[in-house]
């Protein structure tokens, strides 16, 4: 666990981790290893990135700042800040933006709870442990726009099966996707269906590689339960948990396909993602120029909020490894 | 160890049912008609409706066919996965083995400048491939989307091999080099067999997210080259929902996948946090 998952990578440590506690003839050769230059097998990766993602996004940031007429051949006309101007004041991005930091929020907040939960409750020995492991695993494979459609039949108010059992239960029905007020939560919820099993499984994976000594000392002093936990588990898990939240966070920005099928962003704007406001603007509007913008717009609030909680979870986990 | 604290198969219990409750919803959905939907809620089949077939008839070779998608997306995701594995492999292995230099940049950048191209949102890029494919007129084909997924599959591919080939022990192609091989042969006869489940896992992973993806495909497709989400969103007809359908064709692109979650979700892990992790 020494290893800080805030380390983007860890190849140098590694290979002088692997070189370190060897024989000096074997080293000579290791060092031979170490210092060949992989450059013919790390370069098509490279060139491919660039010339098909990096390549696109400079084309987008230049139609971001013009104007993309297609009309007679691609053209772009006039260098221009009219894009980013009309994005500052247009309300619909800012309410676009605010509802997907309001699902980054709770449903990465949610997963952590739900996935910490589950793995708590299957990191000791249980009959048909391997069985729930399995179908615990199962939503994060399943396609977002099919995950749309299912939670748009499961959230159907007249033929779908959540009203019937509120019903059944003399339960006050709720119109979960016609909704401002809820359609939110549903999409929440949904989120939290398809990914806490992500959390789970990386949590999991956490515990149980605490050491068996550690858990054994708090034991022996005795500790409860739930004060093995919070002193020893919790603090050994954190790097684990700060990881996960940070990939579940840059992916929830990006939530489209779900919200496209669930409720197509409605009703009005309530549900509408940055990146399903962009589609909107930049393909369907077919307004190119717009569309990048809102796109590198969220670029650029991904990277920030990225890096912010990579700078606030630094200290503590710090902290906690001491 | 014996097992203790039976009371957490309750807890258990009720996720099962949160979780479960969708996935049987769809399953039973795929075999209503009319009557066993627009009459309220319907749960057992042969209890409170009469299962049919109908709908797989249709999706299978009638009205709203997916065969033609299904081929799309069996093509584009296995061509595309196979190019960004095998691309992904040699700059996994090339970042866990060498020491790279580049004026001031080291290997630590090279990695982060790969992984950080799967951090960008799809939608940056997608309007512009939009563009260049009217112009290249690659829109709507099976090439142009496999180059997208490429293009979006190389990050993450490379990023798992590199933490599998970082869990290998040197010394192996060490003794290989010994025995004449060069880096080519030692990556090819020892590192790949020595990684194959770990090779295994990043294609299935890989493989999945192409199946899965829809924002790319909603954009640069439309009729020769679409794919089995599309089939799932474009079933909104001019007669309302077909839920029947939907269903049918959501099971055919989930059952796939519930077999590469039963093989990935211990190698996930390792893949993705690699060093991290004891």
């Amino acid at each position: 666990m020494g290893v800080s998952p805030t380390d983007s990578s860890s190849t140098a440590s590694g290979v002088a981790k692997a070189t370190a506690p060897r024989p000096a003839r074997l080293q000579r050769r290791a060092g031979t290893l170490a210092q060949w230059s992989g450059w013919p097998f790390v370069l098509p990766a490279i060139l491919l990135l660039l010339l098909l993602n990096v390549f696109p996004l400079i084309f987008s940031v230049v139609m971001s700042f013009s104007n993309v007429s297609t009309d007679n051949g691609l053209r772009l006309t006039s260098a221009t800040l009219a894009n980013w101007g009309q994005l500052l004041h247009d309300s619909d991005f800012w309410s676009s933006l605010r509802f997907t930091v309001f699902v980054v929020v709770l449903a990465v907040g949610g997963e952590l709870v739900c996935g910490l939960t589950l793995a708590l409750l299957l990191w000791r020995p249980l009959p048909g442990a391997g069985v729930f492991r399995v179908l615990f695993t199962i939503p994060m494979m399943i396609a977002p726009v099919a995950i749309g459609f299912i939670f748009r039949m499961i959230f159907n108010e007249q033929y779908g099966p959540v009203d019937s059992i509120l019903r059944g239960l003399h339960l006050p029905t709720m119109q979960w996707l016609s909704s401002t007020g809820t359609a939110p939560y549903a999409v929440v919820i949904m989120d939290i269906w398809q990914w806490t099993p992500l959390m789970f499984l990386l949590l999991l994976a956490g515990l149980q590689s605490i050491p068996e000594d550690a858990m054994e000392a708090a034991r022996i002093d005795g500790a409860s339960g739930l004060r093995v936990i919070r002193d020893i588990v919790l603090p050994l898990l954190a790097p684990i948990a700060v990881m996960a939240v940070f990939l579940r966070m840059i992916l929830a920005f990006t939530i489209f396909g779900e919200i496209y099928l669930l409720t197509g962003g409605g009703p009005g704007t309530a549900t509408t993602s940055t990146t399903l406001f962009a589609y909107y603007q930049g393909y369907q509007s077919f307004n190119l120029s717009y569309g990048s913008t809102i796109s590198l717009a969220l670029l650029i609030f991904v990277t920030a909020t990225g890096l912010t909680y990579l700078a606030l979870t630094r200290p503590l986990l710090r902290r906690l490894r001491t | 160890m014996k097992s203790r604290g039976l009371w957490r198969y309750i807890p258990i219990g009720i996720w099962l049912v949160f979780v479960g409750l969708p996935l049987w919803w769809v399953v039973v959905t795929a075999f209503k008609d009319n009557s066993g939907i627009y009459f309220g809620a319907r749960w057992l089949p042969w209890v409170d409706f009469t299962p049919t077939t109908d709908a797989w008839h249709e999706v299978l070779g009638g009205t709203s066919s997916v065969i033609g998608p299904l081929e799309h997306s069996l093509i584009i995701s296995s061509a595309a996965t196979s190019v960004s594995v095998f691309v992904g492999s040699l700059a996994g292995y090339g970042l866990a083995r060498s020491r790279l230099k580049l004026g001031f940049l080291r290997n630590d950048d090279f990695a982060f400048f790969i992984i950080s191209q799967r951090i960008m949102p799809p939608v940056v890029i997608v309007l512009a491939f939009f563009l260049a494919y009217k112009y290249l007129h690659l829109l709507d084909s099976l090439v142009g989307m496999t180059i997208i997924y490429i293009a979006f599959s190389i990050p993450l591919a490379t990023w798992f091999m590199q933490s599998y080939f970082k869990q290998l022990p040197v010394e192996i192609e060490e003794a290989a080099y010994i025995d004449g091989d060069n880096r080519l042969t030692a990556f090819l006869r020892i590192a790949v067999p020595l990684t194959l489940p770990g090779l295994i896992a990043t294609f299935l992973l890989t493989f999945s997210f192409v199946w899965n993806e829809f924002l790319f495909a909603v954009i640069l497709t439309s009729n020769r080259a679409t794919t089995l989400p599309i089939m799932i969103a474009i079933q909104q007809g001019e007669q309302g929902t077909n839920w029947w359908n939907i269903c049918a064709i959501s099971l055919i692109s989930i059952a796939p996948m519930v077999i590469v979650a039963i093989f990935l979700q211990k190698r996930l892990v390792t893949g993705l946090l690699g060093g991290a992790l004891k």
